[in-house]
């Protein structure tokens, strides 16, 4: 090389050496010195590895180094107290141990283990799918996938691949249903994701992400693993610290009021919702209302939850079977938070519902010789107010110590007239409901060394039930001696429970086994009493109580590197009390989960557990129970202190695969009781007699499929699943013992687009359902085959439009029903204005009401129903922004 | 069935692009010409302890104008920019070699020495770049007698010692560096594969300036 004494060179030569360095080294001199050497599986030395020190209960940095090439490290801390030593390097699985720096330490060889997984599965840069994953979290890049007719962030979610709503308005990941909604972060609008989604409008949303292991602001456990999964909604800048909303009005041939209001501060979460409509759509969906009232109890041992369907609204099981319906809905979520310490969250909701269901039905009845029929014409009325109430407060002044208290009030009144005429009689049912339920649970958790955990709570619940039922007939009928050809029944029923209960655990660790002791102490007890102003052999009079003692140990180890096994051993002493009568049983309920990963995106779960339940006090009538007009309900032989035990086999398989965009899960269930609650029903034309009975015999099997994957090459995305399952269960029918079933085959296969070029979205799919019912040599069958598609388009800058258009077709034993179903929508935004106007159109094909069938299946008969169905409507709605 | 068979693959090699900006030069009072604001564009590897950034935006050097404010006065004066037609900056760890090799104006130039040892100041600050979460770090560099804060971003998540240009020596790969007020180089974009790739020293016809 020849070097040219000119200055130009000389610029270059600086130039290029600022491009170099220019720099002494400094070396720090710590107080402890954290030696060793890092090695591979076949103790080959790893250069360039990265050691670090961070503190044990963040993830602080406070000192670290590389191997150099003999492996060998060498690093100096000034700290003292419990640390956690941590090695990383390409290619290997991460290294974690805790260290306690108060001496120099000598590791001595350290062995890191190849990483079996691509890293590109833990860490995903893929700017093209607009979906990226960090550690635990997923984020969409939302505007990737829509395409700008999406009016609410329902539209949104449904667009991104993996994540879908059902349709009760409940989120699902990769075809599981999410635990927590999260917005900028924070848990909000707790079980009323439906209400969420359904009313943040789409410009609000900045991205969505997905998180596994989400770690609520109560939870002070250490581990990382938290098993639940949370989506977080992150609102746009221009949304946050103000109030934000809109009202809409919507008319036509039915109405609709609706505004929305929101706040998202950094203290303060806030959010009001109010609807008001008759076009019988509806604000809260079954699942939420059981999520309400049935609240997962994950904390409680041994609980025996009963839901009992006839209490539950008519509105939220007879779906769009109703000729009528309006309602009026307001909702509160608050969320505050005065200091990173103290968390609080309430809920209130107030629910009312006027509904009028027209209904044909065909009822085949079986008895222990044969079968008849029974045809009823029913109208049936129903106004219901629900509220629900709940606080939430969480107290956490430091890691490790939490504090929680949920306080709970929820209320249900609800009137049902039915007008029934069957071949004999013209009767009047009327039904009066007032229940209320309040609870309390307060809970009080604390961390120790080594992972050991103290957890407390103490539950106090309170309800009442009255209910009263009032029967006018034009002829006799219950089988009864009517006097004065007065055909009138009054029955009242009135029930109150409560429940206390003190429950311990305590959670700590031998070697690498975590072990959980857990002990429960609960009472339980209910007084059930009715009424019947004629008739005394319908007065009942029930006092019982259980107590429950429970201690149990829980433990968790790893069997292999990626095998968990769990179990649990729970033993119980439950004493019965009944009036006078007490007795004392001893239970012993094993559990146990195998869940192994074998890799990053491969899960296969094992379960099988025992447990067994009791009678409720409405089971142990000591007369007659009246129900309707032609049923009534008697206790054969279950004794105050039956037990119902029962035994559950699970297998599940999850595949996720974000790189390739496939998810596929997998489950198969069998559960068998073998001492169940039945019933023995002795049927006449004109009443049945329904008797609680121990049967010898119940099982089910549930098997599931879903599978989905987004295509590279073509811009769609396959989505399919199916699920087959089978129910039996031995019943008695006038004393003889028979075995009743069902067998259901459904499922759904859908194409939906992901055209990157135009605005044009579309899904494509068919939906079907087969259920079998069926009893000794008869049975009875209702397919259902529902192919569709659903299409939205931006026409212009400001129009975009929606359309939905689905082809239904029922086929019962003895009917067949065609139903098509058209539901278009034309939005138009105002430029540089706030206000919105759409033309709504819903199911106009049907603006008369339509008929609708279905099949049901109860312990002794097979009903076929022809319901008058919502009829459909369209509506001028504008919508002004705050 | 078999694509649902583990993977025994694990990633060998990264690859990304590196896009340094100029926000000023060292020069009192000067302003950047558009020529000089356009961004350098490198491509870079990483595989088996050894990287290489190399330059692909290939700007020839040219005659600009350039304005210089002092004292109140705009003075507008003919500039020559000299553009690299071929910079390389390459690493190897397991032999502690830091090589530059560039050609600028057909002058070749290949300067070798060790891999630079800073002294990083950790601070807890989090910055999302490219999707990756990134912690905060600072150093100071003498360049040509002026102390110069230097601010990395670093991720965790990626366990490579390595980073743009001549930095390392965080825990966690280097996605980002500011050079006082002077330039940033950013990771734009980084792809993991799973095979490894043999990384050349780069040479030029100049021969290697010893610089320790």
């Amino acid at each position: 090389m020849v070097i040219e004494g000119d200055s130009k060179f000389k610029e270059i030569i600086k130039k290029q050496f600022i491009c170099f360095f220019l720099l002494l080294t400094i070396n720090s001199f710590g107080q402890r010195t954290i030696e060793g050497r890092v090695v591979d599986a076949s103790n080959v030395p790893i250069a360039q590895a990265n050691v670090s020190i961070k503190r044990s209960d963040n993830d602080v940095i406070i000192a670290f180094g590389f191997t150099n090439k003999t492996g060998y490290f060498k690093i100096e801390g000034n700290d003292v107290g419990a640390f956690r030593l941590k090695i990383t390097c390409l290619g290997y699985d991460d290294y974690n141990q805790k260290i306690n720096l108060e001496k120099d330490l000598n590791f001595g060889s350290i062995i890191l283990e190849e990483k079996k997984i691509n890293l590109n599965e833990v860490i995903i840069k893929n700017e093209s799918n607009g979906i990226s994953e960090i550690g635990d979290t997923l984020r969409y890049k939302i505007e990737r996938f829509l395409n700008g007719t999406e009016e609410t962030l329902k539209d949104v979610i449904k667009k991104m691949p993996g994540l879908d709503i059902d349709q009760n308005g409940k989120i699902k990941a990769n075809g599981k249903q999410i635990d927590k909604f999260l917005i900028n972060g924070e848990e909000f609008f707790t079980n009323q994701e439906k209400l969420a989604t359904e009313n943040i409008s789409s410009n609000m949303v900045k991205n969505i992400e997905l998180i596994k292991n989400y770690r609520e602001f109560k939870n002070i456990d250490k581990s990382k693993n938290t098993g639940v999964t949370a989506i977080n909604i992150n609102i746009k800048d221009q949304f946050k610290n103000k109030f934000t909303g809109n009202v809409e009005l919507g008319v036509g041939n039915k109405y609709r009021l609706h505004s929305t209001l929101f706040n998202f501060g950094k203290k303060v979460l806030f959010n009001l919702i109010s609807d008001s409509n008759n076009t019988g759509e509806l604000s809260l969906s079954f699942r939420d209302y059981l999520g309400f009232i049935d609240k997962k109890e994950e904390d409680v041992v041994g609980e025996v939850q009963y839901s009992k369907p006839e209490d539950v609204p008519r509105f939220l099981v007879v779906g769009n079977n109703v000729k009528e319906r309006s309602s009026s809905f307001t909702a509160v979520n608050l969320k505050y938070m005065p200091s990173k310490r103290v968390q609080m969250n309430l809920y209130s909701i107030f629910n009312d519902v006027d509904q009028i269901e027209n209904e044909l039905s065909k009822q085949q009845f079986f008895t222990g010789l044969g079968t008849f029929y029974n045809n009823e014409i029913r109208n049936v009325k129903e106004t219901s107010k629900f509220n629900i109430t709940n606080i939430e407060t969480v107290f956490k002044p430091n890691q490790k110590n939490v504090l929680t208290d949920v306080l709970s009030f929820s209320s249900l009144r609800k009137n049902e007239f039915s007008l029934i005429n069957n071949d004999s009689n013209l009767v009047t049912n009327s039904i009066k409901n007032a229940d209320f339920k309040i609870e309390n649970k307060l809970n009080y958790s604390v961390i120790f060394k080594n992972q050991q955990k103290l957890s407390l709570s103490l539950k106090n619940e309170f309800s009442e039930f009255l209910n009263n039922t009032d029967i006018f007939s034009n002829n006799p009928f219950l089988d009864l001696n009517f006097q004065n050809s007065n055909y009138v029944i009054n029955q009242e029923v009135r029930s109150k429970a409560y429940l206390n209960s003190f429950i311990s655990k305590y959670e700590f660790k031998i070697g690498k086994v975590g072990a959980n002791l857990f002990s429960e102490f609960s009472s339980k007890g209910s007084k059930f009493n009715t009424i019947e102003k004629q008739f005394s052999i319908f007065n009942n009079s029930v006092d019982f109580v259980c107590n429950n003692k429970t201690f149990g140990l829980e433990t968790k180890f790893k069997v292999f590197s990626k095998t968990i096994l769990s179990s649990s051993y729970r033993f119980s002493v439950i004493n019965f009390q009944l009036d006078e009568l007490s007795d004392d049983k001893i239970l012993f309920i094993p559990q146990f989960l195998l869940k192994t990963s074998f890799s990053n995106n491969h899960t296969l779960k094992f379960s099988y557990n025992i447990n067994s339940s009791y009678a409720s006090a409405e089971n142990l009538l000591t007369g007659g129970l009246i129900k309707d007009y032609r049923s009534i309900y008697y206790n054969e032989n279950i004794a105050y202190n039956s037990l119902f035990p029962s035994c559950q086999f699970g297998v599940a398989y999850f595949y996720t695969n974000t790189a390739k965009q496939l998810t596929i899960i997998s489950n198969v269930s069998y559960y068998k009781s073998k001492n169940a609650l039945s019933l023995n029903i002795i049927s006449t034309d004109s009443l049945n007699r329904i008797k609680y009975k121990l049967s010898p015999f119940e099982d089910s099997f549930n098997s599931f499929v879903f599978f989905e994957k987004t295509f590279r090459k073509v811009p769609i995305t396959f989505k399919a699943s199916y699920s087959y399952g089978t129910n039996s269960k031995n019943s008695f029918f006038d004393s003889v013992e028979t075995t009743i079933g069902s067998k259901s085959n459904s499922g759904f296969i859908s194409l939906l687009s992901r055209f990157k070029k135009t605005s044009f979205q579309t899904e494509v799919g068919i939906q079907f359902s087969n259920d079998i019912y069926y009893t000794n040599n008869l049975s009875s069958a209702v397919s259902i085959v529902n192919p569709y598609i659903e299409t939205s388009f931006k026409i212009a800058e400001n129009i975009s439009m929606t359309n939905y258009f689905s082809y239904r077709k029922y086929d019962a034993n003895t009917i067949t029903r065609n139903y098509y179903q058209l539901s278009p929508k034309i939005r138009y935004v105002f430029p540089k204005s706030k206000v919105e106007i759409s033309l709504i159109g819903s199911n106009i094909l049907n603006i008369d009401n339509r008929e609708q069938i279905s099949v049901a299946r109860h312990d002794n008969y097979i009903e076929e129903n022809i319901s008058q169905t919502l009829a459909g409507y369209f509506l001028i709605n504008l919508k002004f922004k705050l | 069935m078999l694509s649902f068979l583990p993977m025994q693959l694990f990633s060998q090699t990264l690859k990304g692009v590196v896009v340094q900006r100029y926000l000023m030069f060292s020069g009192e009072g000067s302003s950047l010409t558009e020529k000089e604001k356009e961004p350098k564009i490198f491509s870079y590897v990483y595989s088996n302890k050894k990287s290489l950034q190399r330059l692909i935006s290939k700007d020839k050097s040219s005659t600009d104008t350039t304005y210089i404010e002092k004292h109140g006065l705009k003075l507008s004066t003919a500039n020559v920019i000299i553009s690299e037609s071929e910079q390389n900056f390459y690493k190897d760890f397991e032999n502690d070699i830091y090589k530059l090799v560039s050609t600028t104006n057909k002058v070749d130039l290949s300067i070798k020495g060790k891999i630079k040892v800073f002294k990083w100041s950790l601070v807890e600050e989090n910055k999302i770049i490219n999707n990756y979460k990134c912690k905060k770090a600072t150093t100071t560099n003498v360049i040509s007698g002026m102390k110069i804060p230097i601010v990395a971003w670093y991720c965790e998540d990626i366990p490579i010692n390595d980073g743009p240009i001549y930095f390392n020596g965080l825990p966690g790969f280097i996605m980002e560096i500011e050079v006082g007020t002077f330039s940033t180089s950013t990771f734009e974009k980084l792809v993991f594969v799973k095979e490894s790739i043999e990384i050349e020293e780069p040479k030029n016809g100049a021969a290697d300036i010893a610089f320790d």
